[in-house]
């Protein structure tokens, strides 16, 4: 009998992120299943490092599993961040279908060229939101000219760009203190950040945009990958996908909480028409640079999906 | 300054082979300095541009921070090859300098080979590092990330080159010779013994970071490529894990925008010296406080609680104090050992005031809100900050004053008025992070703008030979600091993948007695991490575990933060492992050796106050409402 195989798993989530909750699962049911032959130790938190540093630690084998999200993936792979398309997903059922279908399977064969190996599902990071201390974004009118603080990926600095506002890049950990000293008027993040990362302490609205959706690949090291049997990689498959397919409708459920609780702590919400923000957008040139930057193939199979964007 | 040069050694005027090898050395030297010097020249002009494109025109540019981030990577490499080359990296000499000189050349010589063997060791790694992130692009520039990561090889390579210069230009063969070789035989013995250590598990952790640490430590070997070394040995050794990891953990390690403002705040620093604003700030505090016995000690606990306030980086802090009080401060007769000891112990002491990095770590990794971290850090800084005082007291109350005039009102008011715009230095800094004009990586750009129109307008004093050398001491004290904290990033990660956290985790739940007993615990085992997990990677690991079980035992979440927090800042801040003492050693230009002895009372004043802190909660959570 071989030595059992020890992996490593990190993400940048705090512990009590519904995928990790769903990660802590699907381990202790692969360890249930290989019989200890396979154990796998849970990082979160950031603890061995920023998703930036993980991908890298990945791809050398360092790392062995990890969740990433498509926007850190995309410096690596362009095609990853074709989920983020401003606007382009309205709703969750034309998110899964894409990503399940042939957007999710063209991105994966992306990934694979890169010295990584994804698992086929996807899991949720959820839609986008706003968050201002200024005033409550209902309108593209009310974007003119509003600091938000954007992490650094070109997509959304673009689209915030195109709506007139005033994009600053702020590292994560700042951005509290600068919106607390009013650098930026607001932020944007999936709801379930803006309550780990204490937003609401230093904000007064938050805009139910769904500007834009984001989500996770689980990724393992190519170099790790090929040496774990074939039937521990069939376990370690079943249950990850089965775990992704779950957490996709904590994510719901929570997003209901997330808001009762933020709302509680004084954040005033509002709903938006994305129909009025994707028309604006479309009367600039930010879906035709989008069409540019990821190719026809691309931008026809993400069309299939979200419609007819521009 | 004139401490300086005690770090270095100086080499004697060598003729021959050893002459012209130290003539190459001094021109690369020379050029690698110029290239530091300009890169703080060009930070402090991206940032500004940034920081007014902004504030002023109400259009972000969205690529300054990257690009500072680019150009950080590479003044802190470059910088790091300058300190190199004027032997400036922190070494503990504490015990080598008791040995008769020519033992102790023996030693000086090996912190050079050890460096060496580091740097032969990494250069391969380094390379493949950097050329893999060649496929990752940067967000904002859309440039290969290969501009930034080559800072690594090409930096880790200058080194090397330095290192084999220095030694084969010092003219001491026989002494090289026997430190090469025994670092060749340590380390051929430990890759001899490796199919025995890999069975051990986890006590490689205690042989590796605690026993070769500290041999390396205590032998003098430079703090950074102590770290380095046994990292990358446990890593190479006792895993399966590719040692590009060392690398890229020394990459992000060195990367985080924040410490961009260490060295800025340096050259802040500087520059406040060389245009007189810290001597008409100093004359004005030393007419009010002159005749008080360690009046301007004082001043520096004072300082450190006001400037806490602003940048949230500790190391940042005390590079925005330190060079503007201590030149004054030992012409005056004070000890730098204790100064230096002091500075340290502030920077401990500050740990919980607002807006402390380490608070808004705390409250993102386990749930605590983040303002009432802020409110409840405030008194127990001070409480701590009172402790010191009483220590400064103690050790000042015989200071022979009999030679100092109590000035009159009329001298305070007249030096008042000429240090005006230098005092009002630190406030304008206040305004602009508070007002929201700058980041607290931004603002010691506002200052050095501010202090160099007030050096050129006001005081009329501005020596522009001095800027040069300005810039590259600036470089090379970052670069010291910064390969320590990169070595201890890489450190950290090799302790945090080996899983021990959660054994001692489940220790300290299985303890008996109650909350007295687990807040005791959580005061040493934080000592004991924060020195060797380098402050935030010990709260990142371990709030998640221990913070639940606080709530457990009925220890509020506040509470339990404030005792963390300053637990472990005496483990970062004490030597001989603190990182924090390294910076603050670096600092302030003083050698580690002087300010240990001096740091005892200091410490165990801040033990003291820790305890006090745990056993009252009411200074934790007495302001929450
Ligand atoms: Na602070
Ligand atoms: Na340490």
């Amino acid at each position: 009998q071989a030595a059992p195989l020890k992996l490593k798993f990190g993400n940048d989530l705090p512990a009590t992120h519904t995928v990790n909750l769903r990660l802590k699962e699907a381990i202790e049911a692969i360890g249930a299943e290989t019989k200890g032959q396979l154990t796998i130790s849970l990082f979160p938190n950031n603890q061995l490092g920023s998703d930036t540093d993980m991908m890298t630690q990945l791809r050398s084998g360092a790392l062995e599993l990890a969740t990433m999200p498509s926007t850190v993936l995309s410096t690596l792979i362009p095609a990853a961040s074709l989920t983020g398309v401003g606007f382009a997903f309205t709703n969750y059922d034309k998110v899964w279908a894409a990503m399940d279908g042939e957007v999710g399977k063209y991105i994966r064969g992306s990934i694979e060229k890169v010295g990584l190996v994804p698992f086929e599902a996807m899991w949720d990071n959820g839609f986008r939101q706003i968050t201002s201390s200024t005033h409550p974004i209902s309108s593209p009118e009310d974007l003119k000219n509003f600091k938000i603080r954007v992490p650094v990926v070109p997509l959304w600095v673009a689209l915030f760009s195109a709506f007139g506002a005033a994009p600053v890049s702020i590292p994560l950990n700042e951005a509290y203190s600068a919106l607390q000293t009013k650098i930026a008027d607001g932020q944007e993040n999936p709801l379930a950040l803006i309550e780990s990362a204490k937003f609401y302490e230093v904000q007064k609205y938050c805009s139910l945009t769904n500007h834009s959706w984001d989500g996770f690949w689980l990724l393992s090291s190519q170099r790790i990958w090929k040496t774990v049997p074939k039937e521990l990689q069939e376990v370690m498959q079943k249950h990850f996908n089965a775990a992704a397919r779950k957490q996709r409708d904590d994510i719901v459920q929570a997003n209901a909480e997330y808001r009762k609780n933020l709302e509680s702590k004084g954040l005033a919400f509002n709903e938006t028409k994305a129909d009025a923000f994707q028309a604006a957008l479309a009367k600039t040139s930010f879906y035709k640079d989008a069409k540019t930057k990821f190719g026809d193939e691309a931008w026809t199979l993400l069309q299939k999906y979200a419609g007819n964007i521009g | 300054m004139q401490i300086a040069d005690e770090i270095g050694v100086v080499p004697p005027r060598m003729t021959g082979v050893a002459g012209a090898l130290q003539k190459a050395e001094q021109w690369l030297g020379s050029a690698i300095a110029a290239a530091a010097a300009l890169l703080v020249v060009a930070e402090i002009v991206v940032l500004f541009t940034g920081v007014s494109a902004r504030y002023f025109f109400q259009r972000p540019l969205i690529w300054s921070d990257e690009l500072a981030g680019i150009l950080f990577l590479w003044l802190a490499m470059l910088g790091a090859v300058v300190a190199f080359q004027r032997g400036e990296h922190m070494r503990m000499t504490a015990l080598v300098g008791k040995l008769d000189p020519r033992k102790r050349a023996f030693f000086d010589v090996l912190a050079i080979a050890a460096p060496l063997a580091f740097l032969v060791l990494v250069l391969e790694p380094a390379y493949e590092f950097a050329s893999d992130e060649a496929f990752v692009s940067t967000p904002a520039l859309d440039i290969s990330n290969l501009w930034r990561a080559a800072a690594l090889p090409i930096g880790l390579g200058l080194m090397l080159l330095v290192a084999l210069f220095r030694m084969l230009s010092s003219g001491q063969w026989r002494l090289t010779a026997t430190a090469v070789a025994l670092v060749a035989v340590v380390g051929a013995a430990f890759y001899a013994l490796s199919p025995l250590l890999i069975p051990l598990g986890n006590l490689n952790l205690l042989i590796f970071f605690v026993g070769l640490v500290a041999v390396m430590v205590f032998a003098a070997v430079p703090i950074a490529f102590a770290f380095g070394l046994a990292t990358f040995a446990y890593i190479t050794l006792t895993t399966s894990t590719p040692s590009t990891v060392v690398i890229g953990r020394m990459d992000e390690g060195m990367s985080h925008l924040i410490l961009l403002s260490v060295p800025l705040f340096v050259f802040l620093g500087l520059l406040i010296e060389m245009t007189g604003m810290a001597r008409a700030m100093v004359a004005f505090l030393a007419s009010l406080l002159g005749h008080v016995r360690g009046g301007l000690q004082y001043v520096l606990v004072a300082a450190m609680y006001l400037v806490s306030g602003i940048s949230g980086a500790k190391a940042a802090d005390m590079a925005a104090v330190a060079p503007v009080l201590f030149p004054e401060m030992i012409e005056r007769g004070a000890k730098p050992g204790d100064l230096v000891a002091l500075l340290s112990a502030t920077g401990a002491q500050t740990e919980t005031i607002p807006p402390s990095l380490v608070l808004i770590t705390i409250g993102s990794v386990t749930g605590v809100s983040i303002a009432a971290l802020f409110t409840g850090g405030l008194l127990p800084g001070l409480v701590l900050a009172i402790m010191l005082c009483f220590v400064v007291w103690q050790r000042y109350r015989k200071e022979d004053l009999s030679h100092v005039k109590r000035a009159s009102w009329g001298e305070v008011g007249s030096t008042f008025l000429v240090a005006l715009p230098a005092v009002a230095l630190p406030f304008v800094i206040r305004f602009a992070v508070v007002g929201g004009v700058a980041t607290a990586t931004e603002v010691s750009t506002i200052g050095i703008v501010y202090a160099a129109l007030a050096g050129l307008l006001f005081y009329r004093r501005f020596d522009w030979r001095r800027l040069y050398p300005m810039l590259t001491e600036t470089a090379a004290l970052s670069g010291a600091i910064l390969l320590i904290i990169g070595a201890a990033t890489g450190m950290a990660w090799a302790l945090t993948q080996s899983g021990f956290s959660t054994a001692l985790a489940s220790f300290m739940t299985g303890l008996p007695g109650g909350a007295p007993m687990f807040l005791a615990v959580t005061i040493i085992a934080f000592v004991v991490l924060g020195s060797v997990l380098e402050g935030i990677p010990a709260i990142v690991l371990f709030g998640p575990l221990l913070f639940p079980i606080a709530k457990q035992v009925g220890v509020h979440e506040v509470h339990y933060a404030m005792v963390v927090i300053l637990a472990m800042g005496i483990g970062l801040f004490a030597p001989p492992f603190g990182v924090g003492y390294y910076a603050a050693c670096a600092i302030s230009r003083i050698h580690p050796d002087e300010g240990i002895k001096p740091m005892l009372g200091y410490v165990l004043a801040l033990l003291i106050g820790t305890i006090v802190i745990a056993a009252v909660p009411w200074f934790s959570i007495g302001l929450l409402h």
